[in-house]
């Protein structure tokens, strides 16, 4: 996804948002109610990010209010276990928290013969998080490389100690770093954009989910991890980041998401299986159709994530035409 | 004479008489009964030979596929050009169906590569009366710029798309023009190397084979009046670096890489204002000129061809001393080709690339692992080549024309046994290290895949393990069979046993969740515990003899335990009370900034102090077991003939029994030693997983087992990773081998030795 397609959101939300504020997101009530159409059913099945789990979870439920007799199994191990499971054929959605790699795409196109279908259904501000007790103001882009990289592609120093950072006293500890697998998209995207591409450190902690960084930040006094901005809890509190060659720091809210500012901005995708002039699969369709409305953005917000906006959706929208 | 004569016991009609129908009939059954009990239980026990060597053999046939290398597959040859116009591009699609090629006419020209259709020309908008003489292309990129005789440059698009008719595919070849300018008016253009960033673009040309003039677009866009475009050029004087012979722009665009005809790589930095800086100049060719390169997928690296045939890829590397904090490091060389190397075609999809020199000798290698994959001849002269997008082909224009097609079959180009087991060079490192690190996000990442960070992991789990467990189980397995009460005996049995019961993975997550939050608020009283505890119990037992009404309670057999148990509990609290007083007297206060000052290593969280007390947890009563049936089957007779003569229970126990037990003990530590390296669930959830390679103890590790747990979900079927993992479980399974085999041989070595007791 193009950055300039959030720069094209922020037009729509300034022009007709008004009560965008820090505290509460609202959704763009221009987006239409779902309606629920009939002769749906059969059983779907999820495999795929572990970010989208909880948001996956809230939209099956809010699916199962419409058509109680379709079952949605959900299951979320990382991102990377999405284009297997698609390929297989074993689910129907595939929720990735990070875009396909080539190889991804083109083992799905040696089995079908045409390119998987990306549809995203959010937006979300990876954050970098800390101790809740962690008086750190700000970090640069080139910081979290030096923090989290061994190879510091994006240009930084070495960073292991919280007093490097300008913090003193009780604070001059070693940093300890938590992340993800590297089945996460999380781990992808994170090492994509703010390691510039280079490598993790060794002594980064490997959790399986977005919500164990979280924990383990909340029981290490000098630890420091990433996830989801929907992840945020009492123990924890998300550290502003300036881009990379830019000393202005930008917190993770919608606002700057919608901006573009925020430079860990990215969409959440769920790919699906759609052949190229054929319709797709009516289920799979209702229930895309279902996360693209007002109903399934307002869960996007609930769940803590930024929700699209209507020039954003009427796109996905035509891609499952 | 008399004769004695013996009265036989037996009637005189059953001696006689011989055996009847029934009981020859049960003899009979008998001996059927015996025959296919005995082949039932050889063709059990040989299958379940056969069963485990043939998991063996199973791992062996999923990763024999990682070493065999590339096969290639010619296509047809076909002429691509009118004869007298040699080649300056080519490019094919995804598909291989067509390719592109441009030669010094201004005129694009498609050719299908299965001959299915005629080949169609496309002409290039503001090159009429020019004659192309350079071409630059940047992988994964659509945009092409072309250099002329007469200084002109031309930017566009050149492309092969894929588009779908509904359900029918179709390759079409796309050619735009995006802008024509004038970069060396009357001077040739003998190189190009274009770059476009969201902010400017450069345009390196070589004019006349001598002069580099580098110009610069940038658009300006001020807050009054319309956008314009600034372009300026400048000349970069290459002096006695020799007259250049190689370009590239690097991918942020403030960078110029240069290769000379003294063989020499220099780097130059390209500021916002003011002329170019000369960053470094290292020779690369020695005796030659550097007559090709390219940057490689990522553009971190470059592959360097010189006139002596040589191919070597060079990398930036971190360096402090530098001014800008990189140098530029040889960090691959690969077999010399006959002649000079003419063409470099890197791959779009990984870090593989071909290469091709003037006799025509081609060879596709791989960078990480320095493979040379394939050899193949590409006809005399090759001038300009390029491998599929899938990495699946590739194509190579030689200077008669004639453009040739391989189909390339390159299932796993990114494994050597070096890269394995030894040390490897990766792009951005300052040196060969062992590195595990299988996955990024996107197609440029270089997959680290050596297994000895995994292997000192496992190891050192192990090792912490056993030297929790071994101590604890022997000692316990001895008191429990020499000095516990029979009535004790075997409910503590039970209860260790039931200890083996418990799942691993809710160890290992009481470990990660409970268990190392405590252990790290106290750290001192845990390591001081060791100490404390037996001295505490000791002390307290023999202050109990001053006092004479306890003492008849105390030694009586019955109460032992208890009292035993209550001076521990009593010692366990001490040790965390004396905890806090020891970090404050020996410590400064501050076990762990104590440890990164005096021994300069950091304390973990998630360490291998709470991972080998979780696994030991689980191994102890493996040890237990085997250990407390070996003591107590040591014969009676021994352990009473000892005590008759005078030795103490001690004595008995530390010099009869557990040298009698030999061979029970050492066939349990194995047992232990089997367990404790498969053990999977505890090292995943309570280490981080982290491929550190020290032996400290507070820091962690990545196991074997716990590696395949987390990274199989993720590895495609068939692909690397997949079969790196399967190396993996084949470690494993050589260690368990290799370990209980020898275990065995030593067991029943020592047990004949001590049979004649």
């Amino acid at each position: 996804m193009k950055r300039w397609w959030l720069a094209t959101a922020l037009v729509a939300v300034v022009a007709g948002a008004t009560r965008l504020g820090a505290a509460a997101i609202m959704v763009d009530s221009n987006l239409g109610m779902y309606q629920r159409v009939g002769g749906i059913s059969g059983n779907l099945n999820s495999i795929g990010s572990d970010t989208l789990n909880n948001l996956m979870a809230f939209w099956v439920e809010g699916f199962a209010k419409h058509y109680p007799n379709v079952k949605i199994q959900v299951e979320g191990k990382g991102s990377t276990t999405a284009p297997p499971a698609l390929i297989s054929g074993t689910s129907q959605l595939g929720p990735m928290s990070r875009p396909m790699k080539a190889s991804e795409i083109d083992a799905f196109e040696k089995k079908y013969g045409y390119k998987p279908t990306a549809i995203g259904v959010a937006l979300d501000a990876l954050g970098v998080y800390v101790n809740k007790d962690n008086p750190i103001q700000s970090l640069s882009i080139e910081q979290v490389d030096g923090i989290f990289s061994s190879t510091r592609a994006c240009g930084g120093q070495n960073i292991a100690r919280w007093d490097q950072l300008g913090l003193a006293g009780e604070w001059a500890q070693p940093v300890s770093l938590y992340g993800r697998n590297s089945a996460s998209g999380t781990y992808g995207y994170f090492k994509e954009h703010a390691l510039c591409k280079g490598d993790y450190k060794g002594t980064v902690k490997e959790q399986p989910g977005s919500a164990t960084v979280i924990e383990g930040v909340t029981n290490d006094r000098y630890a420091i991890g990433y996830s989801g901005m929907g992840y945020l809890t009492a123990g924890v509190r998300l550290v502003p980041i300036a881009p990379q060659g830019s000393t202005k720091t930008y917190e993770a809210t919608a606002d700057n998401v919608y901006a573009g500012t925020y430079p860990l901005s990215r969409y959440l995708y769920i790919y699906v299986n759609k052949a190229p002039g054929q319709p797709l699969d009516p289920l799979v369709k209702q229930f895309i159709l279902y996360v693209l409305s007002q109903e399934g953005q307002e869960v996007v917000v609930k769940d803590g994530f930024v929700p699209l906006v209507k020039d954003i959706v009427d796109v996905e929208l035509k891609k499952l035409e | 004479m008399s004769t004695t004569v013996v009265e036989s016991p037996l009637p005189t009609a059953e001696r006689s008489r011989p055996l009847g129908g029934t009981a020859r009939a049960f003899r009979r059954r008998t001996q059927i009964i015996d025959r296919i009990a005995r082949s039932l239980i050889s063709v059990s026990g040989i299958g379940i030979i056969c069963a485990v060597l043939g998991i063996g053999v199973f791992l062996i046939a999923e990763i024999l596929p990682l070493f065999s290398g590339a096969t290639l597959h010619p296509g047809l040859v076909q002429s691509a050009l009118p004869p007298g116009e040699p080649p300056q591009l080519v490019l094919v699609d995804e598909h291989q169906e067509k390719a592109l090629v441009i030669g010094t006419s201004a005129l694009v020209r498609t050719v299908s590569l299965d001959g299915a259709e005629p080949p169609q020309v496309f002409s290039l908008d503001g090159l009429q009366g020019h004659r192309i003489t350079a071409a630059s292309r940047t992988l994964r990129e659509e945009t092409v710029a072309l250099g002329t005789d007469q200084g002109r440059v031309w930017i566009g698009t050149v492309a092969l798309r894929t588009l779908f008719d509904g359900s029918q595919r179709r390759v079409q070849p796309s050619v735009s023009t995006d802008s024509v300018f004038d970069a060396t008016p009357g001077y040739r253009i003998t190189r190009l190397a274009y770059r476009a960033t969201g902010t400017h673009r450069v345009i390196a040309a070589v004019a006349d084979d001598r002069h580099l003039i580098v110009t610069r677009i940038r658009v300006q866009r001020p807050l009054v009046g319309p956008a314009r475009q600034v372009v300026e050029s400048v000349r970069v004087p290459t002096g006695e670096l020799g007259t250049p012979s190689a370009l590239l722009v690097s991918e942020d665009g403030l960078q110029i890489l240069l290769g000379t005809a003294k063989g020499i790589l220099a780097r130059w930095r390209l500021p916002e204002e003011g002329a170019p800086q000369l960053l470094e100049a290292s020779p690369a060719v020695s005796g030659g000129s550097l007559t090709a390169m390219d940057y490689l997928l990522g553009a971190r690296s470059v592959v360097v061809g010189g006139s002596d045939g040589g191919v070597a890829t060079w990398s930036l590397v971190r360096d402090e001393e530098r001014p800008d904090g990189w140098r530029l490091a040889r960090i691959h060389t690969f077999a010399a080709h006959p002649e000079r190397v003419t063409v470099i075609a890197p791959s779009p999809r990984d870090k593989g690339f071909i290469t091709a020199s003037l006799d025509g000798t081609a060879r596709l290698h791989y960078m990480t692992s320095e493979r040379t994959l394939a050899h193949f001849m590409a006809g005399r002269h090759p001038v300009a080549a390029d491998m599929a997008p899938k990495t699946n082909g590739a194509v190579v224009l030689s200077e008669d024309g004639l453009l040739r097609h391989w189909h390339i079959e390159n299932p796993h180009p990114d494994i050597s046994w070096r890269g394995l087991f030894g040390k490897t060079w990766y792009e951005g490192y300052a040196g060969p290290e062992y590195i595990w690190q299988s996955t990024g996000g996107t197609d440029d990442f270089e997959s680290k895949y050596s297994l000895i960070p995994l292997i000192f992991g496992t190891l050192k789990g192990t090792v912490y393990a056993l030297l929790f467990a071994v101590p604890l189980a022997l000692f316990g397995a001895l008191y429990c069979s020499q000095f516990l009460d029979k009535r004790w005996r075997n409910p503590i049995k039970s209860t260790v046993e039931l200890m083996a019961a418990l799942p691993s993975v809710v160890l290992g997550f009481i470990a990660g969740v409970v268990i190392a939050p405590l252990v790290q608020s106290h750290v001192v009283a845990v390591l001081a515990m060791p100490a404390i505890v037996p001295l505490v119990t000791l002390g307290g037992i023999l202050a109990s003899h001053a006092l004479p009404w306890a003492q008849a309670k105390t030694f009586a057999r019955r109460n032992e335990f208890w009292v035993l148990t209550a001076w521990v509990v009593v010692g366990i609290v001490v040790a965390g009370g004396l905890g806090p007083l020891i970090e404050r007297i020996g410590f400064q206060g501050d076990f762990e900034s104590w440890l990164t000052g005096a021994a300069g290593l950091l304390y973990d969280q998630r360490n291998s102090l709470v991972v080998g007390w979780a696994m030991g947890f689980a191994v102890i009563p493996v040890i237990f077991t085997v250990c407390e049936d070996a003591f107590s089957s040591v014969p009676r007779h021994l352990v009473g003939a000892s005590l008759a003569c005078g030795a103490s229970s001690w004595q008995t126990a530390w010099r009869v029994v557990l040298p009698a037990a030999g061979s029970g003990v050492f066939s349990a530590i194995m047992i232990g030693f089997g367990r404790a390296v498969g053990e999977t669930m505890i090292v995943l959830m309570a280490t981080g997983n982290t491929p550190v390679m020290d032996w400290s103890l507070f820091n962690g590790f990545r196991a074997l087992s716990a590696n395949i747990a987390v990274e199989i979900p993720e590895a495609p079927h068939g692909g690397t990773l997949y079969r790196v993992l399967f190396v993996a479980a084949l470690l494993l399974y050589a260690m368990t081998s290799v370990v209980n085999t020898a275990a065995e041989l030593i067991r029943l070595r020592l047990r004949r030795q001590l049979q004649g007791l």
